[in-house]
């Protein structure tokens, strides 16, 4: 089974990564062959300081009175061990005959002349040793000599030498790479600059701005920003479709129940005849229900959007309230209601929080405060600040007859006991309960002495 | 009051004229939106209903219209909308109030009365009967040196009574133009009213008479 690895990286990221391994590579690559390079110089160095050597003995090798003499250059040798504390070995044979030197020193396999020596490495004490080996025929008593010589020197200064530059080259290298991975970031800062700009923008926009992206953008992107527009430009006629398939769908749907209400309305105070009062009566409620059940919901359906979506706005909280309010004092005046409100809020106080879910928690508890008061008392509304919250504080005076199940309050379409009568969905206060949540608000309705009710909406400052 | 009525459905245009004629108003309606731009141009309403969708435009423009000519006519617009956003929408371009369809026409009278009361200095309407006078947008009855206020349900009593005195309106009438229909109306709410009415209206040369079995009346003594 194949598992999917799904690593979210950002395109600068990825970037980054990119150029950051090229520039690993290139750095590696660089330290290597300059260290190889380093390498070889350092040992045509010695090797050339073996050859000037192994001339010098050559130099030294006599024949006199037919006998072969070698004049050992002890000079030449300090001279190469001086350099670094180098151990100096050789070794002459003549005729496969070993003549002076270390008798025990392997013979390479390779021997060069005096115009081209040939070169070795080999181990030697535990020592690897650089090896100058030539092999010279000389003339004594009428006779060839074959003579065989090598030089090896250890390469202590020249490992000193090299691990000396190594390391200057490593951190010529280290800087070269950390100066890569510099100008990689800002490579890749300004490449993604244009993306990012392209990203803010769209970012940047309200959930209502559906204007065109700019389409000012590098030629990559040109397609994307074309595409954008166009499902914008399409969005935006879904939209509009949308909004005018639902004012017509609410005009076609609430024009009708309203001349059915209006009609019946009429007829009901014309009609002097119980039975046709009470059928009247029960068509206009059934009318009220199913316009309220509609009403709830969409705003249910509007409080479900925008869980998704809070819309949030600063907006003075005393000015809504007191806004609301005064929407809702005919209503109470159909009952003879007295509204009551005071607010120890002085000065204005904004809040940034989505407006049409404080609106609708606000206006859910006042419909209800006044659906269920009793005519000809008094709801009172008090709007405070603490240190934390907002405090908006509804009481009203309800039927003793109505029962208030605190458990049931904020449950879907569940009504108390003894409201049958009073047209209501059932919605209410579980459309309360879920805007306040979206906004970080928090509401308590409880029941006091006195048959009150008393609502808390609190609404962090 | 003279009230325009600007509603596209012929039957809805009708039932509130109807209604608002019981209520001794004066209605025009326009079916569309250059009906009512004619109508408003040639005569002075005290208030205009106005629907949102219309044959020919959308009733919005023509709020627009109304106020960028300064004129503060109260407008009550009677949308089939009731998204929040498009309340706040309404009152922003100028509406005073908005009513959402289907209405209770107590509502609306309501809401007509409270726009009404908010312009009120300009066309403060009252009515009379015998020495009393109601002025029913600051819920007041004044008759001699004495001045009551009066609650929602007592004044729009009285108004019944005044639009049209000495007629009879049984217990049913006056039950539905005072209640709504979603109210839990015991049998005796109106005779509670009528009795708080004629405490109120004691020392006026009015009252309001119970003919036994048929209804009420509002008399005055000669």
């Amino acid at each position: 089974m194949n598992k999917k690895f799904n690593i979210n990286l950002s395109i600068k990221n990825r970037l980054l990564i990119q150029l950051g391994f090229v520039a690993f590579v290139i750095s590696a690559c660089l330290f290597m062959i300059t260290r190889l390079v380093l390498s070889q110089a350092v040992t045509a160095t010695q090797d050339s300081l073996l050859t000037a050597s192994i001339q010098s003995l050559m130099d030294k090798i006599y024949v006199v009175e037919n006998t072969i003499s070698v004049d050992l250059p002890y000079d030449t040798f300090s001279l190469l061990g001086s350099v670094g504390e180098d151990m100096i070995f050789y070794r002459i044979d003549e005729n496969g005959v070993f003549l002076t030197g270390y008798d025990d020193f392997p013979m390479p396999k390779k021997f060069g002349n005096i115009q081209e020596p040939a070169f070795t490495n080999m181990e030697y004490l535990g020592e690897t040793l650089r090896i100058v080996a030539i092999e010279n025929i000389v003339f004594a008593m009428d006779k060839q000599h074959k003579l065989r010589i090598i030089i090896a020197q250890s390469q202590n200064f020249q490992k000193s030498v090299a691990n000396k530059i190594s390391a200057n080259l490593f951190l010529i290298t280290l800087f070269f790479f950390l100066t890569a991975i510099l100008f990689a970031f800002l490579t890749a800062n300004l490449t993604i600059r244009p993306i990012a700009r392209f990203a803010q923008d769209v970012k940047m926009r309200g959930p209502q701005n559906l204007r065109k992206v700019s389409e000012d953008v590098p030629t990559e992107l040109k397609p994307l920003a074309q595409s954008l527009n166009e499902f914008i430009s399409r969005f935006r006629s879904t939209l509009r479709q949308t909004e005018t398939f639902i004012a017509e769908a609410a005009h076609h749907i609430r024009t009708p129940l309203s001349v059915v209400r209006s009609e019946s309305e009429l007829a009901l105070r014309k009609s002097k005849t119980p039975g046709n009062r009470a059928r009247l009566r029960t068509i206009i409620k059934a009318v009220d229900q199913t316009n309220r059940s509609a009403s709830q919901l969409l705003d249910h359906a509007m409080v479900l959007y925008r869980a998704e979506r809070p819309e949030a706005e600063a907006f003075s909280i005393q000015q809504a309230v007191a806004e609301i309010i005064n929407q809702f004092r005919p209503a109470a005046d159909l009952k003879d209601l007295d509204i009551i409100f005071s607010s120890d809020v002085k000065s204005i106080e904004t809040v940034y929080l989505d407006r049409t879910l404080f609106d609708t928690s606000v206006r859910n508890l006042l419909d209800n405060a006044l659906k269920y008061s009793l005519a000809e008392s008094v709801v009172t509304i008090d709007f405070t600040k603490t240190e934390t919250d907002f405090k908006l504080i509804i009481k009203n005076h309800y039927s003793s007859a109505i029962f208030l199940d605190q458990k049931q309050l904020f449950k879907k379409f569940r009504r108390g006991e003894q409201t049958k009568e009073i047209v209501g969905s059932g919605l209410g206060l579980s459309i309360v309960m879920e805007a306040v949540n979206i906004i970080g608000a928090s509401i308590d309705v409880r029941k006091m002495k006195g048959d009150i009710v008393c609502a808390t909406l609190l609404v962090p400052c | 009051m003279k009230v325009l009525i600007v509603e596209d459905s012929p039957e809805l245009a009708k039932s509130l004229r109807l209604f608002l004629e019981l209520e001794n108003n004066h209605v025009e309606v326009a079916c569309d939106l250059a009906i009512a731009a004619h109508y408003s141009s040639v005569t002075h309403f005290d208030i205009i209903l106005l629907d949102i969708m219309l044959p020919d435009g959308d009733g919005r423009d023509f709020l627009r219209s109304i106020r960028s000519k300064n004129n503060n006519i109260p407008v009550i617009v009677m949308t089939a909308r009731s998204e929040i956003s498009d309340r706040v929408d309404l009152l922003d371009i100028g509406a005073d109030d908005y009513i959402i369809k289907p209405f209770e026409f107590v509502e609306l009278e309501a809401r007509c009365r409270a726009v009404l009361r908010r312009h009120s200095g300009q066309n403060q309407q009252a009515l009379s009967y015998g020495d009393i006078t109601v002025y029913p947008l600051s819920a007041l009855i004044e008759f001699g040196n004495h001045k009551i206020s009066l609650r929602n349900r007592e004044l729009r009593l009285l108004e019944i009574f005044c639009n049209s005195p000495e007629i009879l309106f049984s217990k049913e009438q006056l039950t539905d133009r005072l209640f709504l229909i979603s109210d839990e109306v015991t049998e005796n709410a109106v005779e509670v009213y009528i009795g708080r009415l004629r405490k109120k209206l004691l020392q006026s040369n009015v009252t309001i008479e119970t003919v036994r079995g048929i209804g009420y009346r509002l008399m005055k003594y000669e």
